[in-house]
């Protein structure tokens, strides 16, 4: 009976695509690295065996770099690129405040509901990389959000013009004076205004023209200003990063001011340039070195850099795939096993807003890389997540406290990287988490029949025995064994809410205790290839994680992969990436980490081949 | 194809139902029918097709279909394949049960609706699939990620025919997703939709989920606004207008920009055209849903939410069909993703996946929550819709059910991770483009295999059988498509021809090559509607 199910197996293991009990990684450093086709695996992080880099005698020494840059590429275009949901969402209420700042709050509140409509960004997975996209990746033109933002911009323009002070205040007194004789000027000085902060490009003449134009006869009414509103916020303009360059015979042609503008405030700020950016455009300081960096300087110190981190920490760690954490609290079982830390409804956001408090504070505090992922303080602001640390509520201004453990070693052992939502820890999802999230080596798919049902500790066993027994043998051990669960064990000092424990405890159906057994934290993680230490601490494995500077490549890897919205090609992209990784790895300020990006001259221009 | 202002009158007084499922079945006219082939138009031109994909599968035999028994009759094909009467039973219960998961209220699972069903079993698709959204319509995602060789799936390709819609007056959207905002919809069109040349989008079409959103884009402003005193150009020309501006224009853009853009134009101007599509005037529209089905939320682990959460949404797509404001909708349906199970156990997260679909090739308690998951969305859900269409009277003697098609397919066979014996449900003969009440099993007895490495039972009863792609034709073909919209070049049915490896059933019982499965012969009869299903 049993014999069609292991000859599957059998037959399965050699189609395995990638892991064969070696991490695929890192090739060394080359000159130019081998081409890879939009659409291939990443080179340097799939594809083939890694060949063992680390070397016990300098145990501290990083690895060799992944990527190298060949001044003879030409970096794949992004084309049209389309606003994110959050920038479009960013872009229509700063059209609002534009035009009507004192009423933007009420009337985005009478629109967003239309806006809601509008079609979440979908996270593709990168080729080979299975979680390593982002949701900046889902360029897809769709009908349903021609047919949400075509919803949206009618109704703002309605609401911009549902009055006659809201007509004055957005085009001046002009727009309700007794005069007809100044009602298309009125309505010019709008468009030209307005509209070309909207669209983010100066206007022409014929522009302007083009769009007063479809007020009609009746320059200043309100329903002939509420189609030149919708009109303008439905225009290509608005709705992607349109841009022509200055130079129409050059493969590559430079970006104008304003073009450069957009660029930098969506990149950075999610959001069409502010006032100090777009007269820098305006006034052409930005397209000297100076006046450009003293824009990018203060873009890159401002709080409005947060919702970029945000989304793209959230994003790189997937800090998204945390359960509720509260779904079982009438579970006996898991009663018993939380006790008096029974999860509120809370926890899964105040776990999430802890790892972003921590990637936040490194930003805006001169922090690195290495000061990230060793963070020892706490962001909890919610007196539960906080009780968790053992530290008081941080409250958002003072300095954040420090963890009251020790063995509390940083990213690695934020609730949010330990907690399951269960009673059971999962340390095949946190070695993999570190292993393809923190490191970006990838292990390949489990075999399409894998029996990946979640090892549960029982009475007699803890988890990582029922992890170890069930992912040991046959084609399984060949990835867990060494690759993907040692680094899940080295954590497991942490319960599934994330608390330390010096046991695990174990629990039958109704919440009462069956044992009590002892938790075991050594394990090889081979952080890098040829590593063979064991360790048993989140501090060894942060430490060996930190020295190998695979964490920074890593970091710089996918910051490349959220600011330009496209996977990378090594061969082609490696300039821009060695930078970022070299920016990285030497532990510069994060600020100036992501500022690599901004700085390299294919940011600058535009390729139109 | 020219407008028929008399059918047209016919759509409009006899399409009806009223809100919260009151039947408003006007009496047939016959005088408003001219010719017996201005009928058969009518008819072809009503029909509508749902899908609803269901996570995971993992059903056991045991648990999906009738027994053997029930198989009576045999033909021979390129293998022998087998039918039976398709009937329920009474458990005495007040129930009709065909089998444990296809179980109902006799109110609702009533003879006359079994005898327009079938059920089918031994559609494979041969290659080792484990997760996907889009595979049941066509987009063979392995694992969720894109397909080497994608297809669009079956629902756009219905979306953009001129064959399956004729005419879109009263449409206001061509196809409808349902699904959870921000994961796959499993509905994947071309970039530019209907022109295959463009090719396969990569992302999957913008799912929704919300009732009144439904509602909104589909019901809304069913009486047409009447003319005012001084109408201006509509918002929409406008947008057009200022899109051909820039992409003809002397301003320098790249060939890749101006694809973009043709894409974009191409999306406003069916925004336009909606814009201007009016619903029937005797569509009887039911209240906008308030609260919103979203307000349901939290409603992991609690059946009853679940069931009303799709209920609500099954009305408006019922009026919506019944009114021509659109004739495709797919429902994806993820436990982990929009948290629901049909069931009191939470889905929580991966949980279900990991400790409930994947038990269930063994594990009695794993398997009965599948049933029950299954058994509350066939008999709540699908069954909920399926009822709603076969209330609405067509004015021709039958219900919009029969000019429908409405089918359930799953992410998995009876084995989670395997796409072997894809069980397909459906109701509605698409205007009698198929023949029903058949439990149709075309597995090939001779071909065992074994499947989930947890060595469960259930892994023992997996056989090979027909290719899935041929079911695809058949929807095809059934809904009025002709093969020149979906040809393919290896085959003559719909889809990519995929594949195993050779070797894969080497260790099978007789050592059969993948190519001794999935035959050549086999693969040449992609293109027919599936055996026993012609009228």
């Amino acid at each position: 009976m049993a014999r069609t199910p292991w000859a599957a197996l059998i037959a399965l293991a050699a189609l395995l695509p990638a892991c064969r009990g070696l991490i695929t990684g890192p090739p060394r450093a080359s000159p130019a690295p081998a081409a890879a086709g939009p659409g291939t695996v990443p080179a340097g992080t799939a594809g083939s065996p890694a060949a063992a880099t680390f070397d016990p005698k300098d145990p501290d020494a990083p690895a060799p770099p992944l990527f190298a840059c060949d001044a003879s590429a030409a970096p794949p275009e992004l084309p049209l690129p389309r606003l994110s949901r959050v920038q479009l969402g960013n872009t229509l209420r700063f059209a609002i405040r534009l035009a009507v700042p004192a009423e933007a709050d009420a009337i985005w509140a009478a629109v967003s509901p239309r806006f809601d409509r509008y079609p979440v960004d979908v996270r593709a997975p990168a080729p080979g990389d299975l979680k390593g996209g982002y949701s900046r990746f889902d360029q897809s033109i769709q009908q349903s959000q021609i047919a949400a933002v075509y919803d949206t911009a009618g109704a703002i323009a309605q609401q911009l013009t549902s009055t006659p002070a809201r007509l004055a205040a957005m085009m001046g007194a002009c727009a309700t004076d007794a005069s007809a004789a100044n009602d298309r000027a009125c309505l010019e000085a709008f468009v030209s205004r307005w509209a070309s902060r909207v669209t983010r490009q100066a206007l022409s003449a014929d522009d302007v023209a083009y769009y007063a134009d479809i007020a009609g006869a009746t320059p200043v009414a309100a329903d002939a200003v509420a189609d030149v509103v919708a009109t303008v916020l439905n225009s290509a303009e608005t709705l992607y990063r349109v841009e022509h360059g200055t130079d129409d015979g050059a493969p590559s042609s430079p970006l104008a001011a304003f073009e450069l503008a957009a660029r930098l405030s969506y990149n950075l700020w999610q959001e069409p340039p502010d006032d100090a950016l777009w007269a820098a455009a305006q006034d052409g300081s930005l397209l000297s070195d100076a006046g450009y960096e003293a824009q990018l300087a203060r873009l890159l110190a401002s709080p409005k850099l947060r919702q970029s981190i945000d989304e793209w920490v959230t994003e790189w760690l997937r800090l998204d795939e945390l359960p509720p954490l509260d779904t079982l609290n009438a579970d006996p079982a898991f009663r018993a096993f939380a006790g008096a830390d029974l999860p509120p409804a809370s926890a899964r956001d105040a776990m999430i807003a802890d790892v972003l408090g921590s990637a936040w504070a490194a930003v805006a505090s001169g922090g690195t890389p290495s000061s990230f992922l060793g963070d020892r303080h706490s962001y909890a602001t919610d007196p539960y997540l906080a009780g968790l640390y053992g530290v008081a509520p941080w409250d958002g201004a003072a300095a954040p406290p420090t963890f009251a453990s020790a063995r509390r070693a940083g990213l690695l052992t934020r609730a949010a990287f330990l907690a399951t939502g269960t009673g059971g820890t999962r340390p095949i999802h946190k070695g993999y988490l570190v292993r393809n999230a923190v490191l970006c080596q990838q292990v390949g798919s489990p075999p399409a029949d894998a029996n990946t049902k979640t090892p549960v500790a029982s009475g007699q066993e803890t988890t990582r025995q029922a992890v170890t027994e069930r992912t040991s043998g046959g084609v399984c051990g060949a990835c867990h064994t060494t690759i993907i669960n040692p680094p899940g064990f080295i954590t497991e000092s942490f319960d599934a809410l994330g608390r330390e424990r010096a046991q695990e405890d174990l629990y039958d159906a109704e919440g009462n205790l069956l044992a009590s057994l002892p938790i075991d934290t050594s394990a090889a993680p081979a952080v890098e290839p040829g590593d063979a230490r064991v360790m048993s601490t989140a501090a060894e494995l942060t430490h060996a994680i930190d020295t190998s500077g695979l964490f920074h490549s890593c970091l710089g890897r996918h910051y490349f992969r959220f600011a330009e919205s496209r996977v990378e090609d090594p061969a082609l992209d490696g300039c821009l990436l060695s930078k970022l990784e070299a920016a990285a790895r030497s532990n510069a300020a994060l600020s100036e980490v992501l500022g690599v990006v901004a700085r390299d001259a294919t940011f600058k221009a535009k390729r139109f081949e | 194809m020219r407008d028929h202002p008399h059918l047209r009158v016919v759509d409009r007084r006899l399409f009806l139902r009223g809100a919260g499922g009151a039947l408003l079945a006007l009496p047939l006219l016959p005088s408003l029918f001219r010719s017996r082939r201005a009928l058969a138009q009518a008819a072809a031109a009503s029909k509508g097709f749902v899908h609803f994909r269901t996570p995971h599968g993992a059903i056991s035999t045991a648990n999906m279909w009738p027994g053997d028994a029930a198989l009576t009759d045999k033909l021979t094909y390129t293998h022998e394949v087998r039918r039976g009467a398709l009937a329920a039973t009474s458990d005495g219960a007040g129930n009709s049960v065909i089998s444990p998961v296809l179980t109902a209220s006799a109110s609702a699972l009533t003879p006359g609706l079994v005898a327009k069903m079938n059920i089918l079993r031994g559609l494979d698709i041969p290659i080792a699939m484990a997760h996907n959204f889009g595979a049941p319509l066509g987009y063979y995602d392995v694992d969720h990620q894109r397909p080497a060789d994608p297809r669009a799936t079956v629902d756009q390709v219905l979306a953009y025919s001129p064959a399956f819609y004729p005419s879109l007056g009263a449409v206001k959207k061509r196809s409808v997703a349902i699904g959870a905002p921000g994961a796959s919809s499993g509905s994947y069109g071309y970039l530019t939709p209907g022109v295959r040349a463009s090719g396969v989008s990569s992302s999957a079409n913008a799912a929704t989920e919300s009732a009144q959103g439904l509602f909104d884009s589909l019901l809304a402003g069913a009486a047409p606004a009447g003319p005012t005193a001084e109408p201006r150009t509509p918002v929409v020309d406008r947008v057009l207008d200022s899109y051909k501006r820039l992409r003809n224009g002397t301003k320098r853009l790249s060939t890749a920009d101006k694809l973009r853009l043709d894409e974009h134009i191409a999306a406003v101007a069916e925004l336009q055209r909606s814009l201007e599509a009016n619903l029937a005037s005797g569509c009887m529209v039911p209240p906008r849903p308030s609260p919103d089905n979203l307000s349901l939320r939290p409603m992991d682990g609690v059946p009853e939410k679940n069931v009303q959460f799709f209920q609500m949404m099954n009305q408006i797509v019922a009026v919506a069909m019944s009114c021509g404001a659109t004739r495709v909708v797919t429902f994806s349906i993820d436990e982990n993703n929009q948290a629901l199970t049909f069931t009191p156990r939470p889905a929580q997260g991966e949980d279900w996946h990991n400790n409930v679909a994947h038990t269930a090739a063994k594990a009695a308690a794993g398997q009965d929550l599948i049933r029950q998951f299954n058994q509350v969305f066939f008999s709540r859900v699908y069954l909920d819709l399926v009822g709603r269409l076969d209330a609405m009277s067509d004015g021709m003697g039958g219900t919009a059910l029969d000019h429908s098609l409405v089918a359930w397919g799953q992410e998995c066979g009876q084995v989670t991770h395997w796409a072997f014996s894809m069980p397909v449900v459906m109701a509605g003969s698409a205007g009698g483009a198929l023949k029903t009440g058949s439990y149709c099993d075309y597995r090939n007895l001779a071909y065992r295999w074994g499947g989930d490495s947890g060595t469960g039972n259930e892994s023992d009863l997996i056989w090979t059988g027909l290719v899935y792609n041929q079911w695809l034709t058949t929807i095809m073909l059934a809904l009025g498509v002709p093969q020149a919209e979906w040809a393919e070049t290896t085959h003559p049915g719909y889809g990519a021809r995929v594949a195993l490896p050779p070797d894969f059933f080497a260790y099978s019982p007789g050592t059969p090559k993948t190519s001794d499965v999935y035959t050549d012969a086999m693969w040449q009869k992609t293109g027919e509607i599936l055996p026993f299903l012609s009228p």
